[in-house]
């Protein structure tokens, strides 16, 4: 058994390090972009929406359509409508530099309304009473909105984190590679169901850290019960 | 003082036209501390919500030391709303900071930043409201009463003019009530800051105010002292908040 499972790794080991590592940085490196963009989309969506504290109903309107189209994209066929985008500012439509503009397109607009929603769980009586105090909009956002969201926030880091990992795989059919690649080239293209299996393992691990790392830190930093 | 003078505040939606307040005219004077009573409803809240500009009026305008403030917007309005602090029904507080920090949050709002002397000032309200041991604590750890006490800290912190208390003491029992009104009352007396109290409940306005005014159907229907208007009710409504009518009719 000991035996089967060394001769695997020396095997395949190497792959499979080289796979998790791509997926990792295809992952984290879109993500963090996509947050970039999503945070301050989230934000406009929150402030401009009918009843909040700028409300721009032409704005508002003009965004969440823009938002809906973009997620109503599957991956897979985002990814292939924008290769001569991607290839334009990439220099490259393939690999993992490819899977950037697709993976932060479509991750920004998803990011936007989990922000949005985490914006909006704050109770509206702590914002008034923000208000009534003088605070100018941006202090609202800044000091009071994103800090009493940010244990909602964490808690949506986990599932944008887990959903861009699904969509990795799907960028292996750009020649991007990745775990999601590997299980399907050798466990559906060559029937090396061993090495599919160890290649979703490892996802599952993947999932399982995130989750957990997301969750502890969105109890650390959650105040609103009272054993904290 | 503050001039309430015709003051209409309509909702459009798809059912029609709802009047929140239909031509209100109301004098507050300094120093005081008036009840604004009136059933669920009746539209006290919304008119105390236009005193601070959280609602803009439809019509009509609130004169603040012979300022009208109605049409301020910007800067002006965030400098005008210091000098109005508000207090909630539900607190009101900042779940993710800790009491210091709420009670420093004028100061953020004002300047951008909370100096040593403003943490000193409100370390000084906080021991006024009896809490100053609970600094460092959130408020999820304080009781409702406790929460109210931080409100009306940070209240103080912006140095106001008027307080705004809208239904302060609707979520509390009867215990917490009487600390938050005997507070109120003190800080009255003390610094001269003038209350405005928007309650459904007599006994509050009993406790605490001097003047009260009577709202039904977004109107003012009857105003006065609170000995005279306790004394001799005219309106329907107020006869029905003070238990005169026979509650089985």
């Amino acid at each position: 058994m000991l035996d089967t499972v060394g001769a695997f790794i020396a095997e395949y080991g190497e792959l499979l390090l080289e796979g998790t590592g791509s997926t990792i940085i295809m992952v984290l490196v879109p993500t963090a972009l996509s947050y970039i963009i999503g945070l301050a989309l989230g934000v406009v969506l929150y402030l401009t929406a009918p009843g909040s504290l700028r409300p721009l109903p032409v704005l508002n309107a003009v965004l969440g359509w823009v938002v809906n189209i973009l997620r109503s994209f599957p991956f897979i066929v985002l990814m292939v409508f924008i290769i001569p985008f991607t290839r334009l500012i990439m220099g490259t439509g393939s690999g993992i530099l490819g899977t950037i503009p697709p993976l932060v397109l479509s991750a920004s607009p998803f990011i936007a309304r989990m922000i949005e929603q985490s914006l909006a769980e704050v109770p509206r009586e702590s914002v008034e009473a923000v208000e009534a105090c003088g605070a100018s909009v941006p202090r609202i956002v800044f000091s009071a909105l994103l800090p009493e969201a940010l244990p909602s926030i964490v808690r949506g880091v986990a599932v944008v984190l887990i959903s861009v990992l699904g969509y990795t795989a799907i960028a292996g059919a750009v020649g991007a590679g990745g775990l999601g690649d590997i299980a399907i080239r050798y466990g559906y293209y060559r029937y090396q169901s061993d090495v599919m299996l160890a290649a979703v393992i490892i996802l599952v691990v993947l999932v399982q850290i995130i989750q957990s790392a997301c969750d502890i830190l969105a109890r650390k930093v959650d105040h609103r019960s009272a054993r904290s | 003082m503050i001039e309430i003078k015709h003051l209409t505040k309509t909702y459009e939606s798809a059912a029609g036209t709802a009047h929140a307040l239909d031509d209100v005219s109301l004098t507050i004077a300094d120093r005081d501390i008036m009840g604004i009573i009136g059933m669920s409803g009746a539209g006290k809240s919304t008119l105390v919500r236009c005193i601070n500009l959280l609602e803009q009026p439809t019509s009509g305008s609130i004169v603040v030391d012979g300022q009208d403030v109605t049409g301020l917007t910007g800067a002006a309005l965030r400098t005008y709303r210091r000098r109005v602090a508000m207090i909630f029904q539900n607190f009101g507080l900042l779940s993710q900071k800790t009491v210091l920090a709420n009670v420093c949050f004028p100061y953020k709002a004002a300047t951008g930043k909370v100096t040593a002397a403003n943490r000193e000032r409100a370390l000084e309200l906080l021991d006024m409201v009896g809490l100053k041991d609970k600094a460092s604590s959130y408020p999820s750890q304080l009781s409702g009463g406790q929460q109210q006490r931080v409100a009306i800290a940070r209240a103080l912190a912006c140095d106001p003019e008027y307080i705004l208390c809208d239904e302060a003491t609707s979520a509390l029992d009867p215990a917490s009530t009487n600390t938050i009104l005997k507070l109120l009352r003190d800080i009255n007396r003390q610094t001269g800051v003038t209350i405005i109290v928007i309650t459904h409940s007599m006994g509050v306005v009993e406790k605490i105010c001097r003047n009260v005014a009577v709202v039904e159907h977004g109107r003012v229907v009857e105003q006065g002292s609170v000995a005279d208007v306790f004394a001799n009710p005219r309106s329907h409504a107020a006869q029905v908040l003070l238990e005169r009518v026979d509650w089985d009719a």
